[in-house]
């Protein structure tokens, strides 16, 4: 059996200091205001029991991708390892995979024209290393790893879910994630009123 | 060309976090932490890894400049180094020629030379090396200077404490030690430690706390002593620590807390008794693995050193001092591990209104030169004479109080200030008011040996070198200082017999294993001959009680016959250390405040004057750090403005009923001046109930009217009613004790 990856991000521990997003920014140098993983806030309750969660939010690398349906050149594929990818060459940049994905996990680069989204950083981890968000968080609140690596079958004991899971089966998973706060991320791309 | 990986340090804020820099053909491709940094441990947070955006600004400055329209106008020609350098040392020369030296004031905002600056000050003759320590955190420093004199900032063990009282510090968006911190508490949090946050605001710090406790601003000494009010009645204190480690008995201690009930705190704070009781219990009985922490919400008020005072003495109430998941210390200053190059000039005799302000006696002597908030108004109202203002690394009429207003018509001033010479990377608003300017190298381009209080309790030295060359004719620091030292004349020459900043900083690590070169590879040294700072005060000074060379006096103080010098203090027949204090005991006592400053000589509340007698319409204004922002020099920054680019006003929604304010739609705010003058400032409102109904609050980083295309005219500025007020003990600038009021809408 191939080994599919994995990302955990506990919420209880995430610090909401956008580490994470900038070491993204960096590291892959998205258009300013477009974003492969941002850091959202949700507060509720009334003063003085109220609460501030904080998502990373990132591709959800779905293992039933809506946008690899949507995409009309198939430039849009799962690798073995359940990443999902955008395949620069013969992506024309037609763009109904930004509208299809609904976590809004893709963008169209200005420069080129063409989709892009997260990779798990598929260069740093084919180095040997993990992806840029991860490497930086202070709080260690992201997990990467293949499905059975021991840390990551110990963390998810801890209990995680999934965002709309349901509909897509994402491979990226968070502890602390509650409906209300869930029902209330907005999608990646679309920073109104963010 | 090959990528390089070069270690160096970061300072887009001030906890100074190793990095490693990932560089190809010139340009810096990616910052991320350096694992050999024990305080960060290969961390780097969102401000840190940004700093690409800083070096790469295509609005720096990059040549030296002179003024050719009326102070202010913006109209600059281009000079040569060799012009400015002359034209400089001329002026200055003529200083010292003319036994006035102290008419060169040298303000800095981050200064990271660790000395350099000072070398050069004191070469030249004037005290006046001014900073922004009294703007940041001053009451909290001369708290803990007073009281335990080893050091002016905590360093608890977080790692392994199990209760965490946290009053006004956002350590998870930023504080000194910001990442640091994070990454011990995030990990302690796990294993089961409780914190609690203290703080007007939901803070991200509040929000990630097990408890947020809102209070009314200046009140967290009444909080923290009613806490010991508590332990003290349950009899929960550490009894020996207090015996043989303070300067006073168990009984003085109880008769100071008496008064202190949490009935009374809930009444002035908003804090509930019954909560108090509560974290009053937990806290004893995590001790000793339990700690404080504090930062601005605590100090940053007119009442900030009592405060200080008050949370500090909670630790020693229950024993915590320097014990494993304790409230621990270890000094931060880098010439501790490694002293600098001589030869070091002496230090200038003469003293200013400046450097050591008469109303501020007892801050003169714990910590001098520190106070900033006077800076402004005693060169308005002449009590110092300045001639020559040379300003680095700071942003004055940005984020001093009343910067945009008063500290701008100073600078403007000519008569005031008669030849201001600015260093500075970006055309901020400081740049507006010079007459020559000098184009900084960003940190990325410059040497630096840095190290901050180790969290990991054990010293280290890292360095800080180019990653990147300085663009145009940008330069580090320590090289203009070198060039003008040299330039004024041989007396000054003589303290600066440097070749450039790269020879200097090759001198000065000599002193760590390897040199600069063991440096320049790995970036940081961590000094693993020293065990780790647990109980300092414990440690043992090898002289035994019949030792012929010492005295001991009634009071149990070793002295070496010979100079008289304070060795330590008996402690179970043997003679420790102790805390660096006159008598080497922690001070729940402070008789210098009562003979220097008249004021209370124990941890008391002080009331601030007014805030207890609001009107209903008046509400207090307190200002706030966003996670990825500094004060004044991160909003050029792309990647950290495209996340936040404004700073609306926190406000509850019930306060912003009462006044008809809508999402949104700006409204006015107003303080009214000790003259009666009232002045404004119009802002958008954040409705939100992560805020205490009677407070307000504006985060700085916004509000620039220069600072280049991405910063300028966003957001808020509300640095213009925030009054020049400090503390009248600690010195520190009471940011977060100015009363306004709210304009009715113009629609209600």
């Amino acid at each position: 059996m191939v080994s599919t990856y994995m990302m955990l991000i506990d919420l209880n521990s995430c610090s909401g200091c956008h580490a994470c997003s900038v070491a993204c920014k960096a590291e892959h140098r998205a258009p300013t205001h477009s974003f492969r993983h941002t850091v959202q806030y949700v507060e509720n309750g009334a003063f003085p029991n109220v609460k501030r969660m904080f998502v990373p939010t990132l591709c959800q690398h779905c293992e039933d991708a809506p946008c690899l349906e949507a995409c009309p050149t198939n430039s849009i594929f799962q690798k073995e390892d359940g990443s999902v990818m955008i395949d620069q060459e013969s992506c024309i940049g037609a763009g109904p995979c930004v509208e299809a994905c609904p976590y809004g996990a893709i963008y169209l680069d200005p420069s080129t024209g063409l989709a892009d989204k997260c990779d798990f950083c598929e260069s740093r981890v084919e180095a040997g290393g993990v992806p840029a968000c991860s490497a930086t968080c202070p709080t260690d609140a992201i997990l990467f790893g293949y499905e059975e690596d021991e840390y990551i079958q110990q963390a998810l004991k801890r209990g995680y879910s999934q965002w709309e899971r349901e509909a897509t089966k994402p491979r990226v998973w968070y502890k602390g994630l509650n409906q209300d706060t869930e029902s209330k991320l907005k999608k990646i791309n679309d920073l109104e009123g963010k | 060309m090959t990528i390089q990986y070069i270690p160096t340090m970061c300072l887009n804020c001030s906890s100074v976090c190793g990095m490693i820099a990932k560089v190809k053909d010139g340009r810096i491709l990616k910052l991320e932490g350096n694992p050999l940094d024990p305080n960060s441990k290969g961390k780097l947070c969102a401000k840190g890894q940004a700093a690409i955006n800083m070096v790469e600004d295509p609005e720096r400055i990059l040549y030296p400049m002179k003024r050719i329209g009326p102070r202010g106008s913006g109209k600059f020609e281009r000079i040569s180094w060799e012009d400015a350098i002359d034209t400089i040392s001329a002026r200055l020369r003529m200083l010292r020629k003319e036994k006035c030296p102290e008419k060169l004031v040298l303000l800095y905002g981050r200064d990271r030379s660790n000395g350099f600056l000072e070398r050069f000050t004191n070469a030249f003759g004037t005290p006046n090396k001014l900073g922004h320590r009294g703007l940041c955190s001053l009451n909290k420093r001369m708290a803990i200077r007073a009281v335990i004199a080893d050091t002016d900032w905590e360093t608890p063990d977080f790692a392994n404490t199990s209760y965490i009282l946290n009053f006004g510090s956002n350590f998870y968006e930023a504080h000194q030690g910001h990442v640091g911190i994070m990454t011990r508490v995030a990990e302690a949090k796990r294993n089961g430690a409780k914190l609690v946050t203290f703080d007007v605001r939901l803070s991200n710090t509040a929000a990630q706390s097990d408890e947020w406790q809102p209070l009314f601003p200046g009140t967290d000494g009444l909080v923290a002593l009613a806490i010991g009010h508590v332990i003290l009645r349950e009899n929960l204190q550490d009894r020996e620590f207090i015996t043989d480690w303070t300067n006073a008995s168990l009984e003085e201690w109880r008769a100071h807390y008496q008064p202190y009930t949490p009935e009374y705190a809930e009444m002035i704070s908003g804090v509930s008794a019954k909560k108090i009781e509560e974290i009053a219990l937990e806290f004893a009985k995590a001790a000793p693995k339990a700690t404080t922490i504090t930062n601005r919400g605590a100090h940053a008020h007119e009442n900030g050193f009592y405060n200080e005072w008050a949370v500090l003495c909670l630790n020693a109430l229950v024993g915590n001092i320097g014990q494993k998941g304790g409230w621990c210390y270890i000094p931060g200053d880098v010439n501790v591990s490694a002293p600098q190059p001589g030869p070091l000039p002496p230090k200038p005799t003469v003293k200013t209104e400046l450097s050591h302000p008469s109303e501020l006696p007892f801050v003169n002597q714990v910590y001098p030169k520190a106070a900033s908030s006077t800076i402004f108004p005693y060169i308005a109202e002449g009590k110092a004479q300045v001639d020559t203002l040379f300003s680095y690394y700071v942003n004055a009429p940005m984020s001093w109080p009343e910067g945009p207003s008063f500290v701008r018509d100073v600078l403007m001033d000519e008569n005031l200030v008669p030849f201001h010479v600015v260093v500075d990377a970006f055309n901020s608003e400081i740049v507006e008011m010079a007459d020559i300017v000098l184009p900084d190298a960003t940190f990325l381009e410059k040497w630096d040996l840095d190290a901050r209080n180790s969290h990991e309790l054990q010293p280290y030295v890292g360095l800080r070198q180019p990653v990147v060359p300085p663009p145009g004719e940008c330069k580090d620091i320590r090289d203009i200082l070198i060039s003008l030292a040299k330039a004024i004349d041989e007396e000054m020459a003589h303290y600066f017999n440097f070749e450039d900043a790269k020879e200097f900083i090759t001198e000065w690590a000599k002193v760590v294993p390897g040199g600069v070169d063991h440096l320049i590879e790995k970036g940081i040294w961590v000094d693993k001959t020293k065990t780790k700072a647990f109980t300092p005060y414990l440690e043992k000074t090898g002289y035994d009680l019949n030792d012929p060379s010492i005295i001991i006096d009634e009071n149990g103080i070793a002295r070496l016959k010979g100079n008289q010098q304070v060795i330590g203090r008996v402690w179970k027949n043997q003679i420790v250390k102790g805390f660096a204090t006159h008598d080497r005991t922690f001070q729940f006592k402070l008789h210098t405040i009562g003979q220097l400053s008249h004021a209370p000589i124990l941890p008391v509340y002080r009331p601030i004057p007014h805030h207890h007698q609001l009107t209903e319409n008046e509400l207090m204004l307190t200002t706030f750090k966003w996670n990825v922002h500094t004060q004044s020099r991160t909003a050029n920054q792309a990647w950290l403005t495209e996340i936040v680019d404004d700073n609306p006003c926190w406000i509850h929604p019930e306060t912003a009923e009462r006044y008809g304010l809508k999402k949104d739609v700006e409204f006015t705010i107003v303080t009214k001046e000790q003259n009666g003058k009232h002045t404004r400032i119009t802002v958008k409102p954040f409705i939100t109930e992560a805020i205490h109904p009677r407070v307000l609050a504006i985060s700085a980083s916004f509000g620039h009217w220069q600072y280049g295309r991405n910063a300028k005219g966003k957001g808020y500025n509300p640095n213009s009613i925030i009054r020049t007020k400090m503390d009248p003990v600690g010195g520190g600038q009471a940011w977060n004790d100015t009363v306004v009021t709210i304009e009715r809408a113009a629609w209600n």
